[in-house]
């Protein structure tokens, strides 16, 4: 190259020429070796996928049909219905009488306790100060 | 096996065997891409992994290449880009200086079994170690691969005057290298 000739003349006149040696069978093997590595990105990358994103977005949308679901059964009843059912939840052998018949027990035990603190009172009480007080 | 253009082998990729397509690109220009590795980072194993780094990104990027520029030139640039921050990173990861990284680089060489060349092209090799890392960029692709400045300006995003600028600057500093003692 004549670039040389004159601002370099002794690197002008060297041969060109590669003075790195190279491994024997390099040239066979690198795109081998290549290919392996971008093949291996490439599993790696899909790796990925299948274990983390794919099961994250795998329960997001599993977490969201379920609870489009609960939002969705909502119980819708007429009012006559609810009147009905409650109704029907009455129970139908409840008696009257039996209830006077409670009331009556009641209004007697009542009265048995009543008697039984008088009596203790008066048992209890000083007799002298009774006399006072009438 | 049949050399395909640029053109066809995009047109492969983009059929129904991208990796066959990739394949094929990778045997068309592994020899260039790691020639131009080697030079800048000098041992062989460095290389191969820089080497292997600029291929994977080739494969990612190759789907979105829209053309703009010739196949090589994009895979050229992505080559020295990787060189590039590959020095970086081990004279980051060492903190060592950048004159440092080529005084180790250049101090391997000395007992490197992989370089086959006399003594003369030793110092040449020492020589283009002492030269700035673009600057180096510049005289390989001018020098070995004897790439047009036009091509290259489009490879390094640099005009054209830059570039010969740089490469003569560089000339006469190797030159003055290989006078010396």
């Amino acid at each position: 190259m004549d670039e040389l000739k004159d601002i370099a003349p002794i690197l002008n006149q060297l041969p060109k020429k590669d003075s790195f040696q190279v491994p024997e069978n390099y040239f066979d093997e690198l795109p081998g070796l290549i290919q392996d590595r971008v093949r291996v990105k490439t599993k790696t990358r899909w790796n990925y996928v299948l274990k983390y994103a794919l099961p994250f977005v795998l329960l997001i949308v599993t977490i969201g049909y379920f609870t489009q679901n609960k939002t969705n059964t909502k119980f819708q009843i007429s009012k006559q219905e609810a009147v009905d059912y409650l109704n029907n939840q009455v129970d139908t052998d409840f008696d009257e009488t039996l209830l006077a018949e409670e009331i009556s027990v009641q209004s007697v035990e009542q009265q048995t306790q009543t008697s039984a603190v008088e009596d203790y009172l008066l048992e209890e009480a000083d007799e002298e100060l009774l006399i006072e007080e009438i | 096996m049949a050399t395909y253009t640029d053109t066809e082998l995009l047109e492969l990729f983009r059929g129904d065997n991208p990796s066959y397509a990739f394949n094929l690109l990778v045997r068309k220009y592994q020899k260039k891409i790691y020639a131009q590795v080697r030079r800048m980072v000098i041992d062989h194993d460095d290389t191969n992994d820089v080497v292997q780094d600029i291929f994977i990104k080739v494969w990612k990027g190759l789907e979105k290449f829209n053309q703009e520029a010739e196949l090589s030139t994009w895979l050229y640039r992505i080559a020295v880009n990787e060189s590039l921050t590959f020095l970086k990173k081990k004279r980051t990861r060492f903190f060592i200086p950048i004159h440092d990284v080529e005084k180790e680089l250049s101090s391997r060489l000395d007992g490197d079994k992989s370089f086959t060349g006399d003594e003369i092209e030793r110092k040449l090799q020492k020589a283009l170690l002492t030269l700035p890392e673009k600057q180096r960029v510049v005289f390989n692709l001018r020098y070995y691969d004897e790439m047009p400045y036009e091509e290259m300006s489009k490879v390094l995003d640099t005009s054209v005057g830059a570039l010969k600028a740089s490469y003569h600057i560089a000339a006469k500093k190797v030159e003055d290298f290989l006078k010396a003692d």
